[in-house]
């Protein structure tokens, strides 16, 4: 059963939040409390790595939108970062991908090109 | 009602018993045959359907059960999930993809299952959801009731 890593990262003012595995509903409580961790720390522009997502549903959606919102709040930016084929679909599908700002890389992001 | 073809479980109003479950019944269906990008559409859907009995249905009470039933083939995939709520109104749902509910971080469930499943279904009440999943790789897949 795939179970869901998170790493942290900080480079240039920026946290970078790197997921491994599956945001299913047995883990999503560890992702919604990262990053409520990161709101209370103040660290308001992040970095979210998808690349080695490979499931999330509505629930972790949920705590990725709730973070956009409490980062754009202290004047930060919440952003993804190259999310595999089915989770770039269900992005798409429920339109969160006007929402978020998706780059192909973390360096893309960081600088804000290439969107 | 489901015939005796189907298979049931059982689980309290708990996410680990539900992730379980779910494991099951994909497991299963790769057994069959299925794809990754199906695989991924039935693990979507039957995560939205536990996720909402659990929170929605039995509001997380875990002295509430929640009753599954299954039936993998090479044609198709029904699941019907059960909670113990006094239901909802599907059609009264709104939009999670309108612009004024975009930032909402809840209300996708029924719209994903939608999106991914070929039929989904409630029964009168609304605490009672059938979803369907057909294997496009079958010749024979219908949507038609299969019970």
């Amino acid at each position: 059963m795939s179970s869901l890593a998170i790493t942290i990262d900080k480079r240039l003012g920026t946290t970078i939040v790197n997921l491994d595995g599956s945001a299913d509903m047995s883990e999503v409580h560890t992702l919604r409390n990262q990053l409520e961790t990161l709101s209370t720390e103040h660290q308001n522009n992040i970095i979210v790595d998808l690349s080695r997502l490979n499931f999330i549903s509505s629930m972790g959606l949920g705590s990725l939108i709730q973070a956009h919102r409490q980062c754009r709040q202290e004047q930060g930016t919440l952003c993804l970062v190259n999310p595999q084929e089915a989770v770039a679909r269900l992005l798409k599908t429920t339109q969160l991908d006007q929402l978020f700002s998706i780059y192909h890389s973390v360096d893309e992001a960081i600088t804000g090109e290439n969107k | 009602m489901p015939s005796d073809t189907y298979q049931e479980i059982e689980i309290s109003s708990s996410f680990s018993q539900a992730r379980q479950a779910e494991q099951t019944i994909v497991t299963a269906a790769e057994n069959h045959g299925y794809v990754e990008s199906d695989l991924f559409a039935l693990q979507l859907s039957l995560e939205e359907a536990l996720s909402n009995a659990i929170r929605h249905g039995n509001r997380q009470d875990s002295q509430k059960i929640i009753n599954i039933r299954y039936h993998v083939s090479q044609e198709r995939i029904d699941i019907y999930v059960a909670d113990e709520g006094t239901g909802f109104d599907p059609t009264n749902v709104p939009d999670p993809t309108a612009d004024e509910n975009l930032e909402n971080p809840h209300g996708r469930g029924i719209m994903l299952m939608r999106a991914y499943m070929n039929l989904v279904e409630y029964n009168q009440e609304g605490n009672v959801v059938h979803i369907v999943k057909l294997n496009p790789k079958s010749t024979k897949s219908s949507c038609k009731n299969h019970e």
